[in-house]
């Protein structure tokens, strides 16, 4: 794989930034003060347009380098092999660029189907078999969806021409078009692979984040090389088992084909295995830019610090995008779309667990019936403090975004959608997976082999297409879940939870009273979200007794929250604790909440 | 809880649920891999969350023994997971690394928390694996053995790589198992509810009165 160094010669840059940028942002010092990481840009182009890349002599190279020999003596002086090798590597070449995705190289993969079946890889070079698809389903499934891409990728460039964007030299375009329906549809479709990497990072608003704060990264992951955060021995201990089988991240020893390691041949890797653990072979460029995507966001981000499947998702960054680009993508999916879902406490991923749990009661009762259980085998009333166990496998759906999950092109698809049209997307694909799952799951007789099931049905999704329709077909389909209802479920949850936490035993005297419990149940009614206590006439198919509408629900047009059980909140209204609202009511009422939330602490 | 029914052939059958715990990277689920599929990879993707595997084995020629697996996530931050899988455990393996003497106080720490939190009758196996890395050895034998001992758990070094003691350690723990008491409750019903049925309240005997 070749490696292109962002560095053009020892004082010349040429990355892909504004022009307004370059005058600003570099002032040549490398700080490991604070204050210096978070120093920004002050004069910056308004415009997030790229243009040609303009040569900008800065001291950029220099001070990594000078920088490179600091770190080199002070991890010797601290015995830290492994970052020594690192910073010998990425002296030359102290930036990681996805060489093998310029669209030249693509062929290469394509074309080549590897030594034996199982190592035939696709073109991202992850294996094309599985223990759940043949290599004949994947070629069977290549050959169609391959022209698929193709037909797409013309449609693409039409549309782009037609909005009038030029192309960089190698052929991806700019800028991408304004959110439109048209885009979107066009999005969900599938973006051309190998624009792929700039539409995240247009879509999620990348450019914002690297114009704001130009150079910060490359600061934080020196700094990150010279004193190492707390982390950064997780960080090491996942970096060689992220995508082990990919082609881009397996050992340089491996890709050399002398030792195959084949799922189920067991014999052969116990024999080798040792030799390949001891041997000193360099890391794959992809695993250091890894190492220093990941120290850097521990550094940035310590609320979260590392966190087993970030590893994964910036791995996957890695693959379509330049290292500072997955770095901050992965601060914008971190703060922005899965807030506090990595962070220590797992918190933001527990809140969209209970979420994603309520949707599924809601949406697929069928599914409900099975996996809403616990261990026990009982469903439990607080679904929402005590999380059923099928959430130990959905939460890592979200963590990782489906990585690992589904299969890879099924992930960039989701990501597509995701980056596009933000969390709510993962929500809509986990409800697809529990519906096109619905009948395996409920022909299940055994409690625990649901768990089963459940991980093995995404892994045959292969057909990325049949996944992404069955998600946005207007029949049955879940494009209808609003980021808004997501929202405001997901501060209904986090109120719940925190609220059970930290005061459970007076819990019905503390809501409304300190004001700040946004789904009091006096705040909910007034503002509508709960009908009120006589209002039940658009719920005749309530059964107080067990919970549940017997009526199919409606995302869109009803929004429920779920009856949780709990008899210490919302007490009063415990039969009745869903609302309904529309889409613009949400907004509305969630505003109302806040008046009244003022109010009340005025 | 076991699930063990007579048949009308005399075979007993049980099925327990055991779950791994311990440190990231120390080879939990390469030890699972091996016990349920007999492979190993060198380099094995992190755990995110849990993953559930089941094996059968046959303990002697009238008993089998299904175990249900959860494999279960390394870092600290998942651990507040943990209670989840362990709460019905009839059985939990605790995994070091003998090459990370870290990674034996991480171990003790779980065999605490099960200890204090779990199922009072759970069977708890120490396992010292990567036997393989003998040469980098960092935590003795002896060491390990005599903690096990006073801790009153079954004890294993093994390796996931060559497989050594990986069988061994998952018989162990199904002879520890109480199976009489479990071939005793021969109930028609099969074990928990009928789940056709829609969510209802938890019954008395599974609220332990844990929210967490």
């Amino acid at each position: 794989m070749e490696v292109i160094g962002l560095y053009q010669s020892e004082d010349t840059i040429i990355p892909r930034v504004p022009p307004g940028d370059y005058a600003v942002a570099h002032d040549g010092s490398l700080s490991s003060g604070s204050s210096g990481i978070l120093a920004s840009a002050q004069n910056r182009g308004s415009s997030g347009m790229y243009h040609e890349p303009i040569p900008v002599p800065i001291g950029k190279a220099n001070i990594s380098k000078n920088n490179q020999s600091s770190i080199l003596s002070s991890s010797t002086s601290s015995g830290n092999l492994k970052f020594l090798s690192t910073s010998t590597a990425s002296k030359s070449h102290p930036l990681f660029v996805p060489g093998s995705f310029a669209s030249s190289n693509w062929s290469n993969f394509r074309s080549s189907p590897g030594t034996s079946a199982a190592n035939a890889r696709d073109r991202y070079g992850f294996r094309k078999q599985s223990q759940y698809i043949t290599l004949q389903e994947y070629d069977d499934w290549w050959a169609r969806y391959d022209k698929y891409c193709q037909r797409r990728h013309v449609k693409w460039e039409a549309l782009i021409e037609d909005c009038g964007i030029p192309f960089d030299e190698e052929g991806v375009p700019i800028t991408f078009p304004p959110k439109s329906k048209k885009v979107k549809r066009y999005v969900r479709k599938g973006i051309p692979a190998e624009w792929r990497g700039a539409a995240w990072f247009w879509y999620a608003r990348g450019h914002d984040y690297l114009r704001d704060n130009y150079g910060l990264y490359d600061r934080l992951w020196q700094q990150g090389m010279v004193s190492p955060p707390p982390d950064s021995e997780l960080i090491e201990r996942d970096l060689h088992r992220t995508f082990p089988d990919n082609i881009h991240f397996r050992n340089a020893e491996w890709q050399n084909g002398s030792v195959p390691s084949t799922p189920g041949s067991t014999g052969s890797s116990k024999s080798t295995a040792s030799s390949r653990r001891n041997s000193n072979v360099p890391e794959m460029p992809v695993v250091q830019a890894l190492r220093r995507v990941l120290l850097a966001f521990s550094l940035y981000v310590p609320k979260t610090g590392y966190c087993q499947s970030l590893n994964f998702v910036a791995g996957l960054l890695l693959l379509f995008m330049e290292e500072e680009k997955a770095f901050w993508m992965l601060v914008i999916i971190t703060q922005k779309y899965l807030p506090g879902m990595h962070e220590i406490n797992l918190e933001g991923a527990n809140i969209d667990q209970g979420v994603l749990m309520m949707c599924v009661k809601e949406s697929l009762p069928t599914v409900w019936n099975k996996i809403g259980a616990g261990l026990d085998g009982f469903h439990h009333d607080d679904m929402i403090m005590r999380l059923p166990p099928i959430t130990l496998c959905t939460a890592a759906w979200f963590m990782s975004g489906f990585i690992g999950v589904l299969p890879i092109e099924s992930v960039v698809r989701v990501w597509d959608c995701f980056f596009y049209d933000d969390s709510k997307v993962f929500f809509r694909i986990a409800l697809t997976i529990f519906k096109l799952g619905e009948s395996q799951v409920d022909s299940v007789r055994d409690p625990m082999e649901v768990f089963q099931v459940v991980q093995t049905v995404p892994k045959h999704l292969l057909d990325a297409n049949v996944l992404i329709q069955a998600c946005f077909r207007r029949r049955n389909g879940f494009g209808h879940i609003s980021q808004d209802e997501i929202n405001e479920r997901r501060k209904f949850v986090a109120e719940k939870r925190r609220h059970n936490t930290s005061s459970a035993a007076d819990a019905s005297v503390s809501l409304g009273a300190k004001g700040g419990v946004v789904l009091s149940s006096s705040a909910l009614e007034s503002s509508g979200y709960l009908p009120r206590t006589n209002n039940s006439s658009r719920y005749k198919h309530y059964d107080a007794i067990t919970g549940t509408y017997h009526s199919k629900s409606n995302f869109g047009k009803r929004m429920q929250l779920l009856r949780m059980g709990s008899t210490n909140m919302l007490s009063l209204h415990a039969r009745n604790d869903y609302f309904g609202t529309s889409h613009s009511q949400a907004k509305e009422h969630s505003a109302a909440v806040e008046r009244n939330n003022t109010t009340k602490e005025e | 809880m076991a699930g063990a029914r007579d048949s009308s052939s005399g075979t007993r059958f049980a099925q327990f649920k055991l779950v791994l715990l311990g440190e990231s990277a120390v080879g939990k689920s390469s030890l699972v891999l091996r016990f349920v599929k007999d492979q190993f990879d060198d380099y094995r993707e992190s755990t995110i969350g849990a993953a559930f595997l089941t094996q059968t084995i046959g303990l002697d020629e009238s008993t089998t023994i299904k175990f249900e697996i959860w494999d279960t996530a390394g870092q600290e931050r998942y651990k507040s997971l943990a209670p989840m899988y362990y709460r019905n455990a009839n059985c939990a393996v605790v995994v070091y690394d003998i090459t990370q003497a870290s990674s034996l106080d991480k171990a003790k720490s779980w065999v605490k928390e099960l200890q204090r939190q779990a199922n009072e009758n759970i069977i708890i196996a120490l396992a010292g694996n990567k036997l393989d890395l003998n040469a980098k050895r960092q935590v003795e034998t002896s060491v390990a053995d005599a903690y096990a001992r006073e801790s009153g758990l079954l004890f294993f070094e093994t390796s996931a790589k060559t497989g050594e003691n990986v069988t061994e350690l998952f018989t162990a723990i199904a002879k520890r198992l109480p199976l009489e008491t479990a071939s005793t409750r021969t109930r028609a019903a099969p074990k928990g509810v009928d789940l056709s049925r829609p969510s209802r309240r938890a019954p008395a005997q599974s609220n332990n009165g844990c929210t967490c």
